[in-house]
């Protein structure tokens, strides 16, 4: 659902790998000459998300929460299959559904490394799930980039 | 080419990359005069971002600032000092690429 391409952040990940302050600063750059869209859906997500953190039901899983967003009509109503501007119309127009959802996820710092891996793990199933085309055999060359 | 540089990939392949995509490049461009000095202050960057056009001068003025402060402190203060400016900035590195229309 978040869907800008991350690309600045793939920079920046590489910078940290290799402790690279050049590769760092073209992370920087890149991010700042992109507009900041998701901007405001953002911010309001941190911002439910701080509010609702003491009376806070768990995160769950990562996938349940997939599934959730899948059967919640609040969400769905902002959605259309096959729409290219489906992320603009479920973080801009529908932020008042799309904001609350999303703040549900906190990840405590004792769980990081778990949640990382599981955040993997999720990812794998739905680029496998949304690559299902028989009889193409899918390629992972890209999603493993 | 990071990517193959980062999986064990060797010089030649490393190098097949780049040949491969350096078509496409885009030209590198010069900074503008005097626009890293601008960029310290907020908001008055925000002038500056948001289009390919000011990346030279942005590059410089971030590559000034790992120089000056150390990488961890400049992406301290740059992502993740819980400012307006970071905030902003780690807001932005969720982008996709510039040309893309959302």
């Amino acid at each position: 659902m978040l869907l800008g391409l991350l690309h600045p952040l793939i920079q920046l990940m590489y910078g940290l790998e290799w402790a690279q302050p050049a590769i760092l600063a073209s992370a920087l750059a890149q991010a700042a000459i992109h507009k900041n869209r998701l901007g405001p859906f953002l911010d309001r997500a941190e911002k439910e998300a701080a509010v609702a953190a003491d009376a806070a039901s768990p995160m769950g899983e990562i996938l349940d929460l997939f599934a959730a967003a899948e059967r919640d009509p609040a969400l769905r109503q902002h959605v259309a299959e096959g729409e290219p501007s489906n992320t603009t119309r479920l973080t801009r127009d529908g932020i008042e559904d799309s904001a609350p959802f999303v703040a549900r996820v906190r990840v405590a710092e004792h769980e990081l490394e778990e949640r990382t891996a599981e955040m993997m793990q999720a990812a794998l199933w739905l680029a496998a799930a949304a690559t299902v085309h028989p009889p193409n055999v899918q390629r992972f060359d890209f999603f493993l980039m | 080419m990071l990517s193959l540089y980062g999986a064990g990939a060797a010089a030649a392949d490393i190098q097949f990359a780049y040949d491969r995509n350096k078509t496409y490049q885009r030209p590198l461009s010069r900074p503008h005069d005097h626009i890293a000095e601008h960029l310290a202050s907020w908001p008055e960057a925000l002038k500056y971002m948001g289009s390919p056009k000011f990346y030279p001068d942005l590059f410089v003025y971030f590559r000034g600032e790992m120089d000056e402060l150390g990488w961890q402190e400049a992406l301290k203060k740059h992502l993740f000092a819980g400012t307006e400016r970071s905030d902003d900035m780690l807001q932005r590195m969720f982008s996709g690429t510039p040309v893309l229309s959302s």
